[in-house]
């Protein structure tokens, strides 16, 4: 399946007049997910997966769209700009597979958005539009996947009855001070997410001046 | 559902999306989905209000999602709600910025500009810009070049994508043209501003040259010199010409003999 994409990426890196030492034939597809919670999607998912991101790429790398979307990303607010312009491909995405009656796994979304993001990040970046910042890449992540889920349940691509149980279980996840089991990466303090509270007050007071501190 | 599945990784880019933004995505996506979060029904203050009522003070949902809408931007839609809560530092790294945000009101965000009721959504894209895909179950096909239905182009209120559409749309000149417009009219009121300005720097000197004129020694220096120091100096009553050195002079007094006052 990665075979699948390399006209477009090829497209792209050459556009943009700089392969950034990589060899567009041979070494930009199929990384593996390094590790991570979740569940190996199957053949099918990761077939679908690809020609998601394939049809995103040819949203984004189309002759008569790419300097919009340049333009947009380098003109706007850039949490708006990139989060929006990623939404909107995904939406796009979705919009094409959804008429030719296939329907798009949010999971399959989320994954593909955070690959689109990047690469929009760097295009516009190699194309002098605009740096992106990590804070500003991942805000925009956040954004995107927000947008989508209002904009796709408005078109009923997304069913909020499918979220329900998820988000009951997190909330009583939650109240029962576990949040982490069901969502790992929250409940990592190394990951800078704590509990508030009289711990999260003790943290805060970790700076302070200590008794003879001025003596 | 699960939200995180692991593919195998298409694209190669040097930058990534933090993990624990990923995670916070996922949680953002399942509570606004839940909770029917739409711009039209107050946004995210009001659900992350009630959620908090909800979980009750231990819970730290409320204040995982305050810090990642924040960081997308949605300080503003935020409010309150985001003001209590990102009190507690609720996360460092990609999460950052959430206090910041909720101060400030965060970025111009999708929440904040209530969309038109009509619009095409996010770039406007030609026809023949639609994907096109060859696998099974997810061609993209267009009959007579049709083109993909736009996505929500009759979305009741689209938020950023619809502005987005709006200022991509074929009339983005019109747009570059206010822009710089308004760029041209603030740049002749920064000129008309500093002509005023430059009036009273004028005003004010003159008043300042008049007064050292009234003021001036008779030798027309204006200021204080070493000489017309001395000769100020010079002039100066001394002490025993100002003050007399008679000191019996007559008046009101206590008489210790009389035990009287009397005038002597």
């Amino acid at each position: 399946m990665a075979g699948m994409l390399s006209e477009t990426m090829v497209a792209r890196l050459k556009s943009a007049g700089d392969t950034g030492g990589v060899d567009p034939n041979e070494t930009i597809f199929a990384e593996p997910d390094q590790g991570g919670e979740g569940e190996a999607a199957t053949p099918e998912e990761q077939q679908k997966y690809e020609q998601f991101i394939d049809g995103a790429l040819k949203v984004i790398y189309n002759d008569k769209t790419k300097k919009k979307i340049l333009d947009t990303l380098a003109g706007s607010e850039p949490v708006e700009a990139l989060g929006g312009v990623a939404a909107m491909v995904a939406s796009r995405v979705t919009a094409a597979a959804v008429k030719a009656g296939d329907r798009i796994d949010p999971a399959i979304v989320l994954a593909a958005l955070e690959e689109i993001i990047p690469d929009l990040a760097e295009f516009a970046q190699e194309s002098g539009a605009r740096k992106f910042t990590q804070e500003e890449i991942d805000g925009a992540f956040i954004r995107a996947v927000d947008q989508y889920r209002e904009t796709e349940t408005r078109n009923g691509n997304v069913d909020p009855q499918e979220f329900a149980a998820d988000f009951e279980e997190m909330m009583r996840a939650d109240q029962a001070g576990r949040l982490g089991e069901v969502a790992p990466a929250l409940g990592n303090p190394a990951n800078g997410v704590s509990a508030p509270g009289f711990d999260g007050q003790m943290s805060a007071l970790a700076g302070r001046p200590q008794p003879g501190a001025y003596e | 559902m699960g939200l995180k599945k692991l593919f195998k990784k298409v694209i190669k880019t040097a930058v990534k999306v933090a993990p624990l933004a990923l995670a916070a995505g996922a949680v953002v996506m399942t509570a606004g989905a839940a909770l029917g979060v739409t711009a039209a029904a107050g946004g995210w203050g009001g659900a992350i209000t009630n959620l908090v009522a909800r979980i009750g003070a231990k819970g730290i949902l409320g204040s995982v999602l305050t810090g990642a809408l924040t960081n997308a931007g949605y300080g503003a839609a935020i409010g309150a709600a985001g003001a209590a809560l990102t009190g507690n530092s609720v996360s460092k790294g990609a999460l950052m910025g959430a206090a910041t945000g909720a101060v400030t009101g965060g970025i111009t965000g999708g929440f904040r500009t209530p969309a038109p009721a009509t619009g095409s959504v996010g770039v406007n894209l030609p026809n023949n810009a639609a994907p096109q895909m060859d696998a099974p179950g997810l061609e993209l096909s267009r009959a007579g070049g049709a083109g993909v239905t736009p996505v929500s182009a009759q979305a009741p209120n689209g938020g950023f994508m619809n502005s987005a559409g709006n200022f991509l749309n074929s009339n983005s000149g019109v747009m570059i043209g206010t822009a710089v417009g308004n760029a041209l009219s603030g740049i002749g009121a920064g000129i008309g501003a500093k002509a005023e300005a430059d009036e009273v720097t004028k005003r004010e000197e003159d008043r300042r040259a008049a007064v050292a004129a009234n003021y001036a020694l008779p030798a027309g220096g204006g200021m204080l010199t070493p000489a017309s120091m001395a000769a100020l100096e010079a002039a100066r009553p001394q002490p025993e010409q100002r003050f007399s050195q008679n000191f019996s002079k007559p008046g009101y007094k206590w008489d210790p003999a009389s035990n009287q006052i009397v005038y002597a």
